[in-house]
């Protein structure tokens, strides 16, 4: 049986199932792992030392403990703590995939604030200081002067949370999130033949990356090709399983 | 000692050395000065076997110098470099610094190697620097441990990149010095420098460069007297003259 | 929580042995170290063709290192487990399948930073070296690698802790690793499941926040160690 003969028939559909799982649950948690980076880092920038630090151990916590073992307190764990009301309403939902993209947004939202954050201080000092020599504001130095050069730094490594966010989505198949992985599996349940829907499901997550690598590359050669100073490889990993 | 005949070399269509021809004999000091880019770096690198040459050829001792070639690890051995930048290696201690080269291309043992480089170190005045690290050294301390490390291969040629050029004014005087000493010695060297005072004093042959060419060449005291190009006298002038 | 550290913490640290073979969290750590400890060879290994100046090499080395970053860590894990068998005839407990599976993963991140830290490194360097008479591979040897492995140290401190994170998805194929060991306890407990968890978090938290302190202790002090190599004093 030939690849596109297996992706033709009923496991096709299975597969193509899961992907559309992968794509949402990806979508949802990188939109919320964004908003809850962005939340973290603007509160870390508060002047007060305590609030700092306390956001700062916060993140490191997170940070700390495997993707897995979140995801298995958000859906084993958490429900048991919620009032009765709001535990009916989450299982007459999606409770799988609700929780799934509870504990990947809160993770994933902790990397990328140390992205945003890194972000912000590699941006030399001479440049508020020039700015408010020039008579800007504390507000306005930072929206017009630091935000903008912050961002550009930024892009990349946020496109590579991007992709190891979508992989990450895989683990929610531990808690019987049907995503592709999950669908990979249980096609090898029925057919007892692991090399086909894995190999369906590896080519995916490698044109995934393919494309968001290519956007990277794309965007460093554009918009960060006047910088002098060299961009920041990619090497480490920023989250891992 | 140095023999160099109808060079070129381009930097894909930058032509950097034009028609370069020198002879350089035993003891002899050549400086080597000229604007930015008329490529005095390159051509100490071409000697270095550090750049490919598109034409012309170099010997160094009587034996062609050939980056491609087999023997030109053995030839940089005879070719001692000193770098504007230094370029000490940090993750080794001074001595080690002097060391590694005798030791590992030379076959010397650590005894043997150490106290040689010890003579080298009381020569450029850093005896007591031994065992310190190379960052916590002034930039006139680094590159007069770069001058030993480069002798401690008794290479018979030495060639200074403007030696100079990255130091604090307080510090040129020490490094020169030391450069001084060797000229006294005997040592054949080629050095770029701007240093027009210890151009005077110190070189046998003053090689003046503007765009890849070698313009004049000449004694010192024709060279600050009475230069015979355009070129030169405007250089110096620029240099000397404020 | 402390009555169930008192009653089942042997449990935890190191699962059913001796009747079983090791577990618990002393598996986890076991891994995550020889994990490390391997995945770096090959990490240098993989540096080689990396940085080869012969393209098609090169680019073969890209691909196999694009291929194994751009697969989640789980999807690695069910291949090694359910199709390395199938290939090579053997097969192996989930715990090699899961020390395979990380040696391999790693080394492909490790070679990465690898070329980074090589590449880093100032071009003087190697020039220095080149003009004292060393060759290639010895300026690679005496000169590049130990600094550029100075300058890694961060990074592989960082590496352990993703380590320790990453063999939590033994429990995918039932490792008895830390996360599995728990979550048979959790299972035992059913009125104290949460505390449970709330343990394994804890047990992560203190193996790996250490990690993390080090490590930007020593990104630190090699940032400043690099800065003074690079920028003499003038
Ligand atoms: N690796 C290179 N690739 C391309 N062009 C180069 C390279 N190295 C030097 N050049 C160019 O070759 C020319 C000669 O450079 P070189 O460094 O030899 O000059 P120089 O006389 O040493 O100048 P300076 O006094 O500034 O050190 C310059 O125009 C320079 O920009
Ligand atoms: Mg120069």
């Amino acid at each position: 049986m030939t690849l596109i003969e297996f992706l033709s028939g009923r496991y096709g559909e299975l597969l193509l199932k899961g992907l559309i799982v992968t794509l949402q649950l990806s979508g949802v948690t990188l939109a919320a792992s964004f908003v809850i980076g962005v939340v973290l880092t603007l509160i870390r920038l508060s002047p007060l030392w305590i609030v700092q630090q306390a956001v700062g151990l916060l993140v490191d916590a997170i940070r700390s403990v495997p993707l897995l073992v979140h995801v298995i307190f958000w859906y084993f764990g958490a429900p048991e703590l919620l009032p009765d009301g709001l535990r009916m309403w989450l299982y007459a939902r999606d409770v799988n995939f609700i929780c799934a993209a509870v504990a990947i947004s809160i993770y994933a939202g902790a990397f990328i604030s140390e992205d945003l954050r890194s972000g912000l201080r590699s941006i030399p000092r001479g440049q508020s200081e020039a700015s408010l020599s020039l008579g800007f504001s504390g507000f306005e130095t930072f929206r017009y002067i630091i935000l903008p050069q912050a961002f550009r730094i930024t892009v990349p490594p946020l496109l590579g949370q991007a992709m190891t966010l979508t992989k990450n989505t895989s683990i929610a198949l531990m808690i019987g999130v049907p995503e592709l992985v999950y669908q990979a599996r249980r096609i090898q349940d029925i057919t007892y033949e692991p090399l086909m829907p894995y190999a369906s499901a590896t080519l995916v997550y490698v044109v995934i990356c393919a494309l968001l690598t290519l956007a990277s590359r794309a965007y460093s050669r554009t918009a960060l090709s006047h910088r002098t100073e060299p961009e920041r490889t990619p090497a480490t990993r920023e989250q891992s399983a | 000692m140095i023999t160099i005949t109808h060079l070129d070399k381009h930097f894909d269509r930058l032509h950097v050395l034009k028609d370069i021809s020198l002879n350089v004999k035993p003891g002899e000091v050549l400086v080597l000065c000229g604007p930015s880019g008329s490529g005095k770096t390159t051509l100490l690198r071409t000697i270095n076997g550090l750049e490919t040459i598109d034409s012309g050829t170099i010997t160094v001792d009587g034996e062609t110098v050939d980056p491609k070639s087999r023997e030109i690890r053995r030839q940089r051995q005879g070719i001692g470099f000193v770098f504007q930048q230094f370029n000490l290696f940090p993750h080794l201690s001074v001595i080690d610094n002097i060391t590694l080269a005798p030791r590992k291309l030379k076959g010397l043992t650590r005894d043997e190697a150490e106290a040689r480089a010890m003579q080298l170190l009381d020569r450029v005045g850093l005896r007591d620097k031994r065992d310190v690290h190379t960052d916590t050294l002034s930039g006139g301390q680094q590159q007069r441990i770069a001058i030993a490390r480069a002798l401690a291969m008794e290479p018979p040629v030495l060639l200074f990149d403007e030696p100079t050029s990255a130091l604090d004014p307080e510090m040129v005087g020490e490094v020169l010095s030391v450069i001084r000493e060797l000229a006294q010695d005997g040592m054949t060297m080629l050095c770029v420098t701007h240093e027009m005072g210890f151009a005077r004093d110190v070189a046998s042959r003053i090689i003046f460069m503007a765009d890849g060419r070698i313009v004049e060449d000449t004694s010192p005291g024709q060279f600050f007297s009475a230069p015979e190009s355009a070129r030169a006298r405007a250089f110096l002038q620029d240099i000397l003259g404020h | 929580m402390i009555e169930i550290l008192q009653t089942y913490g042997m449990q935890l640290l190191i699962g059913g042995f001796p009747h079983t073979p090791l577990g618990g969290l002393a598996l986890t750590v076991i891994l995550a170290v020889s994990g490390l400890v391997l995945a770096m060879p090959v990490g240098l290994l993989m540096a080689v063709p990396l940085r080869s100046r012969f393209r098609p090499v090169k680019a073969l080395a890209e691909l196999i290192v694009f291929y194994i970053r751009s697969v989640p860590l789980l999807l690695h894990v069910l291949w090694v487990y359910f199709l390395m068998p199938a290939i090579i005839g053997v097969s192996f407990p989930p715990a090699i399948t899961m020390l395979i599976t990380l040696v391999l993963f790693n080394g492909a991140y490790i070679s990465k930073i690898v070329v980074a830290g090589i590449d880093a490194l100032p071009r003087g360097q190697t020039e220095a070296a080149l003009s004292l008479g060393f060759g290639r591979v010895q300026t690679m040897r005496h000169i590049i690698l130990p600094q550029a492995l100075r300058n890694m140290l961060p990074s592989l401190v960082s590496q352990l802790s993703l380590l320790i994170k990453e063999t939590a998805l033994g429990a995918a194929i039932g490792a008895t690793e830390a996360t599995q060991t728990f979550l048979d306890l959790a299972d035992n407990l059913p009125g104290q499941a949460i505390q449970v968890y709330a343990l394994l978090a804890l047990a992560y938290f203190a193996l790996c926040y250490p990690l993390l302190l080090i490590g930007r202790r020593l990104e630190r002090c090699v940032g400043k160690a690099q800065k003074i190599a690079t920028e003499p004093a003038s």
